[in-house]
């Protein structure tokens, strides 16, 4: 296809409506009765004026005169066509957010499938080979460069249009990188650009439509004890009012259902109670445009509490640190299979899956109001404020491990990490010179030490999660690799890196994790309120990489077969109209 | 607007009444009229005598003159002729032509000749060329008292005349308005028109849009009488070709009027009604001022 250095010549086609305007009021009949026709009828068949009208000749003039018009507009336009003999590298950045999926009717296309639909045209050009850049949260790399449309469409399997958002500039950028200054890129999502390519290497499509859409934009679900609580946001994104159906079930048996009346751009809290333990639970609204985020499966969250052993001498001590772990609610204490052991005592014994918080009454003892230093990268000072905390602790003895918190120079809580995962912490205070236990940072400390066990127990830290969250899941010490079987029936194994495993969520439902004999479940939800909301999509096309001057050498221009034809349109013309006036006057 | 018939009767007959009709060479014979023949005829005025011939009415017979000389003579008396005009207008529809005074100058033309007549003490006889040639009702009346004067029918003027004939009367003067514009040919007209007559007198009566080619452009030109199209683009060259084509169909016509003996004049409607100016007929002495 010839593209045109100068497109604004391509004005000169409104001359043609001008010639066209010409030819009608030329040949427009004004009717006039005459007495009678036998003078004209003896008029002789000039073709000049007089004649009768010989239709046929008035087109083939009125035809060559606007192939000329056309021929030179083109020439004046400057065509060009590209003079590459070999394929050009082209970068198709893909946007890979759920919002791709919209469609109304069944006849309306999604996004997706209208640029699936152009990127096959493009690649149909064998002018390319391209290579695709998916724009997810973080770019990914979708393959190796493809020149084939059946290759493309293999790896395009890949592009699913699931993630809930899409960093389309960062995809861009890495894009631009893969290339060089050589490269094209394509960038096919379903809004406008925040700013319109114009003339350079990028060429942006988009394939969006404003539409209407209500979706859940948040659900969790959390065990209150003997039953289970959902919450589930609703959203309508419409400018008016909308009902939809809601309905709550558990393997097609209804637990509830309900209609939902939402105001225009309304969001809406709903809160379910259902029988804890009730297994993987459907959350279901009507359909409209976009069904992704019409449903969401939420697992029940099964939070064993940990299993905390306290060996303490010191009485006083003991009950401060009972008291606090019973608060947090989160802990049982047992006296054997401990996952924490908190003692004051030296001869505490080594267990791989236990740790250990010794309590440390050193004498003689110093009481220090600060300024105590946090380090506030570690999960046991999350939420503390040290300020006007009276903290005794002695001094003569230095703790092993990471400081965590210090007065001065002095240690007074500290993290020693083994190679097999486990902590042992060492806590020095002497309580009856302390205002600590008394202040608010003794239950926040002991919250934080709890749920840091809590988080290295085996298992995944979250067992619903949002499509586009890494997925972490802790496992026990002898596992090397897992097996995860992700919502579209791949398996994948992963190498297991400090006992624990992370991967993208990136696919909506059900994530197994097999990790030797135990097997590990969580849902993926597509949850996303910006990308739910349809309302700011658009289509169009913007950038010309014809107008790049980059690739301005892989042109050469063809300007002159369109002012050769010109001239010989022209030509005919003018053999045409001298003849015919040749005739006119031998006529006379 | 068409004009309106009774108005340009009276109109014409009012111009009329100022000019007479010119006294023909050739005078008409008849059996009793106002005016002195050259010829023999039924008067009173004594002429001459000439020798009994077979046939000669007896009553005649100059027995005074057989007395003297035993021969039979008869008496001959100058011709007492009452000259007549007939007046035929073509009632085909090109003479109603859309846009043109061309039916209301005919009709006020042929008062005009009527009055110009009763001026000359000639009687006269209005006749219609159409579907057949008729008389016009009250045609020998003054020309206010005509009646259903209609021009619009499709029988060109030549087609008519052969169809029926119009009733002329012998030795009349006759005056043929008409735009010629039909294809028959001018000698069998005029052939048919000057059979006894006296003088004839054609008036080619055109619309100005006959006398001038229409303005350059496409044009779809529609016959008044057939309704058939022809589109036609008029230039300069156009425009000249028409003018051409009218002088040489007028050329035929004046030739034609000369081997009958017949005086042409060629009118133009609108200027006619305009200035009621009937100098190109005294001028061809068709008319005089009375």
């Amino acid at each position: 296809m010839p593209t045109f250095l100068a497109p604004l010549a391509l004005i000169g086609l409104a001359s043609l409506p001008a010639l066209a305007a010409i030819y009608w009021l030329r040949n427009r009949y004004r009717r006039q009765t005459v007495s009678s026709l036998m003078l004209w009828s003896e008029m002789a068949q000039a073709r000049e004026g007089g004649t009768k009208l010989q239709h046929l000749q008035v087109p083939l003039l009125f035809l060559l005169e606007l192939l000329a018009l056309v021929m030179l507009a083109l020439a004046a336009a400057g065509p060009r066509m590209l003079a590459a003999t070999t394929r050009l590298p082209l970068v198709i950045v893909l946007d890979d957010s759920y919002s791709m999926q919209a469609r109304g009717s069944v006849s309306d296309q999604s996004a997706r499938t209208q640029a699936m639909a152009a990127i096959v045209e493009v690649l149909e050009s064998d002018l390319y080979t391209a290579r695709f850049v998916l724009a997810r949260d973080k770019p990914l790399v979708l393959g190796e460069a493809v020149q084939q449309t059946g290759q493309a469409e293999a790896l395009l399997e890949g592009w699913r249009c699931q993630w809930p958002s899409a960093d389309v500039s960062a995809a861009t950028a890495l894009a631009m990188q893969l290339g060089g200054d050589n490269e094209r890129v394509l960038v096919i999502t379903d809004h406008e650009p925040a700013i319109k390519p114009e003339g350079g290497r990028i060429q942006w499509w988009a394939y969006g439509r404003d539409r209407p859409n209500v979706a859940i934009v948040n659900a969790t679900r959390s065990n209150e004890g003997d039953r289970d609580r959902l919450l589930i946001e609703l959203a309508n994104f419409a400018a008016q009012p909308v009902r939809v159906p809601l309905k709550i079930s558990h393997d097609g048996t209804t637990l509830q259902q309900q209609t939902v009346n939402l105001a225009e751009r309304q969001t809406r809290s709903i809160f379910v109670d259902v029988p804890t333990q009730t297994p993987v639970l459907t959350v279901r609204l009507g359909d409209d445009e976009l069904t992704v985020d019409n449903h969401v499966d939420l697992a029940p969250v099964q939070t064993p509490p940990v299993r905390v052993g306290l060996a303490i001498n010191d009485a006083s001590v003991q009950q401060y640190v009972q008291r606090a772990i019973e608060a947090t609610d989160r802990a049982a204490l047992v006296t054997a299979g401990e996952q924490l052991l908190i003692t004051d005592r030296t001869a505490a014994t080594n267990a791989p899956h236990r740790w250990v918080i010794h309590l440390q009454r050193d004498e003689p003892a110093q009481a220090y109001l600060g300024p105590f230093v946090i380090d506030r990268a570690h999960p046991l000072s999350e939420g503390l404020s040290l300020s006007g905390v009276i903290w005794a602790a002695g001094e003569s003895q230095s703790l092993p491990g990471r400081p965590i918190i210090t007065a001065g120079n002095i240690t007074l809580l500290s993290d020693v990490e083994y190679p097999s995962g486990r902590h042992d912490v060492h806590l020095r205070l002497r309580a009856e010179l302390s205002s600590m236990q008394n202040s608010p940072n003794w239950p926040i400390l002991w919250w934080n030490m709890i749920a840091w066990r809590a988080e290295h127990m085996p298992g995944p830290r979250r067992v619903n999660v949002r499509v586009g969250e890494t997925v972490v899941v802790n496992l026990p010490q002898n596992i090397e690799t897992v097996r995860v079987m992700n919502p579209v029936g791949e398996a994948i194994d992963l190498a297991v890196t400090d006992h624990k495993v992370s991967m993208p969520a990136d696919a909506a439902g059900r994530y197994e994790i097999a990790a030797g004999s135990d097997t590990y479940a969580l849902q993926a939800n597509v949850l996303d309120r910006e990308e739910s909301d349809l309302s700011p999509r658009g289509a169009g096309q913007w950038g010309d990489w014809a107008q790049a001057a980059v690739f301005s050498w892989e042109y050469q221009s063809v300007a002159w077969v369109f002012g050769l034809i010109a001239a010989a349109l022209m030509t005919g013309h003018l053999y045409l109209v001298s003849r015919s006036a040749q005739q006119g006057r031998q006529s006379l | 607007m068409p004009d309106d018939f009774d108005a340009m009767l009276i109109r014409g007959e009012q111009v009329g009444s100022r000019y007479a009709l010119t006294m023909p060479r050739r005078v008409p014979m008849g059996l009793a009229g106002a005016q002195v023949g050259q010829q023999a005829g039924s008067s009173l005025e004594f002429k001459e005598h000439r020798e009994y011939m077979p046939g000669d009415d007896l009553r005649r017979i100059d027995w005074s003159a057989y007395a003297r000389s035993d021969r039979l003579h008869v008496k001959l008396y100058r011709e007492e002729v009452s000259p007549h005009v007939d007046l035929l207008l073509d009632g085909s529809a090109s003479m109603a032509l859309t846009g043109s005074r061309k039916a209301g100058a005919a009709v006020a033309l042929a008062a005009a000749f009527a009055a110009a007549a009763a001026n000359s003490g000639y009687t006269h006889a209005a006749h219609m060329a159409r579907d057949g040639c008729h008389s016009i009702v009250n045609g020998h009346e003054p020309p206010s008292l005509w009646r259903d004067l209609r021009f619009d029918h499709d029988e060109p003027l030549h087609e008519s005349l052969q169809r029926m004939p119009p009733r002329f009367r012998a030795q009349s003067i006759r005056v043929l308005i008409s735009d010629l514009l039909f294809m028959g040919d001018p000698s069998i007209v005029l052939q048919q028109i000057a059979t006894r007559a006296a003088v004839v007198v054609v008036v080619q009566l055109l619309a100005r849009a006959d006398a001038e080619p229409p303005q350059r452009g496409s044009v779809r030109l529609v016959d008044s009488e057939t309704g058939t199209l022809q589109e036609v683009f008029i230039d300069a060259a156009a425009q000249q070709r028409y003018r051409a084509a009218l002088a040489r169909h007028q050329e035929n016509w004046n030739r034609a009027a000369t081997q009958v003996g017949a005086t042409m004049v060629t009118l133009v409607a609108e200027n006619l009604l305009a200035e009621w100016d009937l100098r190109e007929l005294v001028e061809t002495e068709v008319l005089r001022v009375s």
